[in-house]
């Protein structure tokens, strides 16, 4: 069997659990749905081999435990039964009733009879976003001692210092990795047009759901048209490289100081384009945790910073953290007496390696795409005065952005 | 009035009311069951054996967690098999999964479900008839085999996609269970393969993989098909579709060639072709059915399933590894956005890749430099991928990258990647060279682990051309004297005793310095100390005769008249004795060896041998290297010991005729598949026969007649009969005219279906109440048969349901006949 046969089967799997029933996956969840989940399985593979595993495909195969469906089981024969009084009065048995049980509609990632009261779309464009940036070359160090000693190094006294330095690294590696995910809950078969723009920029191998038509897509990149399987799908996943760095920025100096033994940590949101806060900013300051015994002397002007584990110090700013903002943090490393010295005999004074930002930033991707236009060309089962999208969402996480010192 | 009907409504209200109250306190009076995590066996076999369909699903759930908990339940085996014909679906299917878990071990209680279950086969609900197939074929009870196989023949032609899905999976552990049956199977198994769904192929592919995968044969008239359908396939079938389309191109189709002027020794077999390829130059020249496939293999690159994608990534690099790849980068290098196992099997996957192809990826370096939260499995593969994808443009980039990590805290990185620049070091001279003087410059580092490995690489790199590096050992030399690290020290020595032969005027004088300070060295930098002397004094020995008879250059270690006098004599000496009375055993040990070897001229060679051998070259190939010979996205490549490779058959050189390939039995699944429609009149008969039994012996003489008439049509001229499809039908609605209302009817609703799926909802509903009504006022539309028997079929059996439903008796009575007529159809 192929290599990523099992693995890919194992994500298939979390992402049927999480629609049966609803993330975070807990314990009690499973235990409480032993035979749904026994089921679940027995469709999912046959022979050692996947079989079904389109979540739409499972709602139709195994009950969806939730409202009166949870016990009013499946009556395939219309039930000459005591349970044909309780259905016949409740029409929400129909989710899993004889005919939606029997049919298998003929868009295979689209559950039959689907029926909602209140139609909803939703569209939400999440970016991840890892970077690189080096340390400053020698040269563009100098330009910054040059400039910086008109413009002091901010003590601890100082909150929200103003200036942003003057010299910036070019990140080696900025890649986004995108996702596009629909979140459709529409009566009836819905044949939709989404239309990105991306900019200019080049998507690296995109991904899509099997509902998206190629061909449409190939003609007009950037269209997507589709029959959205019913509730949560991923509709495109896509990569881009060389994006901007994103809204938080950051650097690190070392050797300052009247010892020259102090580090100092700044972090900053640029101006914004229409984005009001950053959400769970943190920074991490990794050092060498073998030849460093504890950080001294830490001035923060805003935020907290603990050392949460051996090496790793976390900088964190609860809460929304505005825009057009920033914050620095000073301090010295205390180096471990125990080590050998160097070839001059003395210990060299140690400094964090890197620094690590991370956080979530809604209204704004990095790469720039955005949703040009969403249509429903045919909501066959959809009142036509309805308007179903309700919108979309931007989310970029800066999840690896690292700054080398 | 209106007070009187709102007054009606109230009152509707509390009795849904009051009856939605009973269904909540009867779920909170079974659910009490088990709700300690104890279960009482009374109490479940109280609920097994109850007569009310909701206490047996109660029951069966309490089966369903003791399994998952892993506790025995065969204990309830009989009041469990009781259930295998219950009514609810929910309750059936828990009961078949307990069969299919306990099966095996209570053969002879499984037998007593055997028919119940042989009678679901029958059933309306396409999905109990699947479900059926599948426990059939899943307990493992051989005597039952037989029964399988008629199951199975049975359900191959089925009208319903689902079932001869489960079919096609059955065919498998049919042939797992008793593979005496193989050739029964395989013909079977050839009706799934050229089954025109789609849903089907992928499973019928899978089996074929499992059973008979060396019968490539079988594919000749399926290939075009395939290819057309392949982005329809679900994904876990396109894996094996790719798979098996690989292969089958390997030994049937001829390769693609870059054509140039001169005949390739290729065309050697296909003269034709030689020729018209002479034309056009340089150009990379593709059979039309190795081009269709790999059209229609290339937008699967796109899929969202890993696995689909490596598929795919396979089959262009074992078709077509000469052409133009590029595109296999962007693909892989997006998975890299996966879940971190996911990225570890991509990875192993993109350096065998770039071992082959060292250009596939030089676009894409940048998503190979390594980030912290990197597994170190990972980024050992990525630095692997960043080196084999560098070239002379781009390797400074990488080299500094390289440097960076072999600098940083994580002991295993950095290890990686000295290592890898040692690799880069092989581009070219100048590169290495570089690579050299920074490496160098990490001796003085206190970092073991950088010191350790740069050494290594030193070494390795001076081994590669030992005549140029003179210099490198001289540096060496003089960095000893600064170095602290004793490991560094100890490879220092070691290093510069190994190329004594070659950099004559360098041992002896560090040999003089380590011995003014032996006594502080470390036990292994004293190991080399003595290593050292005993290497040189070798030398030194061996020169000894001859020298009398050349002009010697070297100075020092020229003899002078009296031989103890020579500071080589001395210095050995000296050194034998520090060593002689260190506290180390193992040193004292060596010392006195090397002392006793090299003082006696008769064991002079045994000495060369033991101090002068040469030493191979480290060898310091990729870490993937020799992962090639696995297929790409095979288990092989990651987990070393799998081995459940199957390796591509070779290329073939004598293919067949393209024409083998002709979709004549394409035609022939059409027939195959043209015979469930037959059906369908049937099952529309049926619904109508529980309510006026009268239409059914009217009817039913019809169903093997329509059967026959296709199977002679298809005996003799098959591409007439089928070039017009109407034909099929037109006998069989002669036959009554009932019938033929059946069918436009049936085309009416299908139409519908196709259209719309929401007012095919809508017929549902009112086909409950009035069916005729609603197929009467349809018009009467010629359409083209669709692909939706399903639709039509679940119409038929809902209602069939509803009806059923009352009379429990007599409807299994219909079914056995029913089975009978299938049998029939099946049409041995």
């Amino acid at each position: 069997m192929p290599a990523l046969v099992p693995l890919e089967f194992i994500s298939h799997l979390i992402k049927v659990l999480h629609d049966y029933f609803q993330p975070p996956l807990s314990r009690q969840k499973i235990e409480k749905n032993y035979s749904t989940i026994m089921m679940l399985l027995n469709e999912m593979i046959e022979d050692g081999y996947p079989f079904v595993t389109e979540e739409n495909a499972l709602r139709d195969l195994v009950p969806f435990a939730d409202g009166l469906s949870k016990f009013l089981p499946t009556l395939p024969k219309g039930a000459a039964n005591s349970l044909k009084s309780l259905t016949s009065s409740s029409s929400s048995s129909k989710s899993f009733s004889s005919d939606s049980s029997l049919s298998r509609s003929n868009v295979p990632w689209r559950r039959s009879n689907v029926k909602h009261n209140n139609n909803e779309l939703y569209i939400d464009i999440q970016e991840t976003l890892s970077v690189i940036i080096p340390a400053l070359s020698p040269t563009q160090q100098l330009l910054n001692s040059i400039s910086g000693g008109s413009n002091p190094v901010p003590s601890a006294s100082a909150f929200y210092t103003p200036a942003v330095p003057q010299v910036l690294a070019e990140p080696i590696v900025a890649i986004a990795h995108g996702s596009v995910l629909a979140t459709t809950k529409l009566s009836g078969v819905p044949d939709i047009q989404l239309i990105l723009s991306f900019g200019n920029r080049l998507l690296e191998g995109p991904a899509f759901h099997p509902c998206i038509r190629l061909a449409r897509w190939r003609e007009r990149p950037g269209t997507l048209s589709f029959i959205p399987p019913d509730g949560k799908c991923c509709l495109l996943q896509y990569t881009i490289s060389g994006v901007e760095s994103g809204p938080i920025g950051g650097d690190l100096k070392t050797g300052l100081g009247p010892m020259k033994d102090e580090f100092e940590v700044r972090v900053w949101s640029r101006v914004p384009r229409n984005v009001k806060f950053v959400e769970n900013l943190r920074v991490e300051v990794v050092f060498d945790g073998e030849r460093v015994q504890n950080v001294k002397g830490t001035r923060a002007s805003s935020g907290e910073f603990n050392i949460e584990k051996k090496g790793v110090g976390v900088w964190r700013f609860p809460g929304k953290t505005p825009m057009g903002w920033n914050a620095s943090l000073r301090g010295t490393m205390v180096v471990n007496e125990d080590l050998e010295s160097g070839p001059d005999g003395t210990v060299p004074q140690e400094f964090p390696k890197y620094i690590k930002i991370s956080y979530d930033c809604q209204g704004m991707l990095v790469s720039g795409a955005k949703v040009e236009s969403l249509r429903i060309v045919s909501g066959n089962g959809l009142d036509d005065r309805a308007k179903p999208y309700k919108g979309v969402k931007y989310l970029t996480q800066g999840k690896d952005i690292v700054i080398r010192g | 009035m209106a007070e009187s009907l709102s007054k009606i409504t109230a009152i509707f209200e509390t009795a849904k009311e009051l009856t939605m109250e009973a269904a909540t306190s009867a779920r909170t009076a079974t659910a009490s069951l088990g709700e300690d995590g104890v279960f009482r066996q009374r109490d479940v076999q109280r609920y097994l054996n109850s007569r009310h369909e909701k206490e047996k699903l109660v029951g069966m759930k309490a089966i369903a967690t003791m399994m998952s908990k892993g506790q025995d339940v065969t204990e309830y085996f009989p009041d469990v098999v009781k259930n295998s014909a219950a009514q609810t679906l929910e309750v059936r299917k828990l009961v078949y999964i307990y069969l299919l878990r306990y099966g095996q071990q209570e053969s002879d209680l499984a037998l007593l479900s055997i028919n119940a279950i042989q009678k679901s086969l029958g059933d309306q609900n396409p999905q109990i008839r699947a479900m059926a197939i599948k426990v059939l074929s899943g307990i493992k009870v051989p005597s039952i085999a037989p029964i399988i196989l008629l199951g199975i023949r049975k359900s191959i032609v089925d009208m319903s996609a689902i079932v001869r899905r489960s079919a096609a999976v059955a065919i498998g552990k049919c042939f797992e269970l008793d593979k005496s049956n193989l050739e029964t199977l395989v013909g079977y198994l050839a009706t799934l393969l050229a089954d025109k769904s789609f849903y089907v192929v992928g499973s019928a592919v899978q089996t074929f993989v499992n059973i008979c995968p060396d019968r490539l044969y079988m594919l000749h008239a399926n290939y075009r098909r395939y290819c057309n359908m392949l982005a329809d396939i679900e994904e876990w079938g396109q894996v094996c579709v790719l798979d098996m389309l690989t292969r089958y191109v390997r030994v049937y189709v001829p390769k693609g060639s870059m054509v140039k002027k001169q005949k390739d020794s290729f065309y050697s077999d296909d003269e034709e072709s030689g020729r018209e390829a002479e034309e056009q130059q340089e150009d990379f020249v593709i059979d039309p059915d190795l081009e269709l496939l790999l059209a229609a293999a290339k937008p699967l690159l796109q899929s969202r399933n890993s696995a689909v994608v490596l598929a795919a990534v396979n089959l262009f690099n074992a078709l077509v590894p000469e052409a133009d790849l590029s595109f296999l980068g962007p693909p892989l290098v997006r998975l890299l956005s996966r879940p971190s196992e996911i990225q570890y099997v991509v990875l192993s996957n993109i350096a065998v890749l770039a071992i082959q192809n060292n250009e596939l990826f030089a676009p894409y370096l940048k998503y190979f430099y390594v980030f912290p939260s990197d597994t170190p499995d990972m980024a050992k593969l990525k630095i692997e991928a960043l080196t084999l994808s560098c070239s002379e443009s781009t390797v400074s980039e990488v080299l500094s990258e390289l440097q960076y990590y072999a600098t940083s805290v994580d002991k295993f990185l950095v290890a990686e990647a000295v290592r890898a620049i040692g690799r880069c070091a092989q581009i070219s001279n100048e590169i290495a060279r570089r690579c050299l003087r920074w490496l160098l410059k990490q001796i003085h580092s206190t970092d073991h682990t950088l010191v350790g490995e740069s050494l290594t690489v030193i070494r390795y790199i001076i081994q590669l051309s030992p005549k140029d590096h003179i210099k490198t050992v001289a540096k060496l030399a003089v960095a000893l004297d600064s170095a602290t690290v004793s490991l560094a020290r100890a490879s220092i020595i070691w290093l510069v005793g190994e190329f004594a032969g070659i950099a004559r005027y360098i041992a002896p004088d560090v040999l003089r310095k380590c011995a003014k300070n032996f006594t502080e060295e470390d036990e292994s930098t004293k190991l080399q100390i003595v290593l050292l002397a005993a290497k040189l004094y070798s030398y030194y020995v061996e020169e000894k005769p001859v020298q009398e008879d050349h002009a010697q250059e070297d100075q020092q270690l020229e003899p002078t008249i009296k031989p103890p006098a020579d500071p080589m004599d001395l210095l050995f000496d000296y050194i034998m004795l520090l060593a002689r009375y260190d506290t180390s055993y193992d040193l004292r040990d060596r010392a006195r060896l090397y002392k006793s070897v090299l003082s006696n001229q008769s064991t002079a060679p045994i000495a060369k041998l033991l101090l002068q051998a040469p030493k191979p070259s480290p060898h310091a190939p990729s870490p993937s290297q020799g992962k090639e010979k696995f297929l790409i996205g095979s288990s092989g490549l990651v987990c070393a010991n799998i081995n459940d490779t199957r390796p591509l058959p070779p290329w073939s050189s004598d293919t067949p005729d393209a024409s083998i390939r002709d979709e004549v039995k394409v035609e022939e699944s059409s027939v195959l598949s043209s015979l469930p429609k037959k059906v369908k009149p049937k099952a529309k008969k049926e619904k109508k026969a529980s309510k006026k039994k009268v239409v059914v012996e009217k009817i039913k003489p019809v169903k093997p007649k329509s059967v026959k008439k296709a199977e002679e049509d298809y005996h003799t001229t098959l591409d007439e009969f089928f070039g017009e499809p109407a034909a099929t039908s037109t006998p069989v609605m002669e036959d009554s005219e009932q019938q033929e209302e059946d069918d436009e009817e049936e085309e009416e609703e299908e139409e519908e279906a196709e259209e719309t799926e929401s007012e095919v909802e809508i017929i549902v509903e009112v086909s409950e109440d009035s069916e005729e009504e609603e197929s009467e006022d349809d018009s009467e539309d010629e359409i083209s048969e669709g692909d939706d028997e399903n639709e039509v079929e679940e119409e038929g059996s809902e209602e069939e349901g509803s009806e059923s439903a009352s009379d429990d008796q007599g409807e299994t009575e219909d079914e056995s006949d029913d089975a009978a007529a299938r049998g029939l159809l099946s049409g041995q």
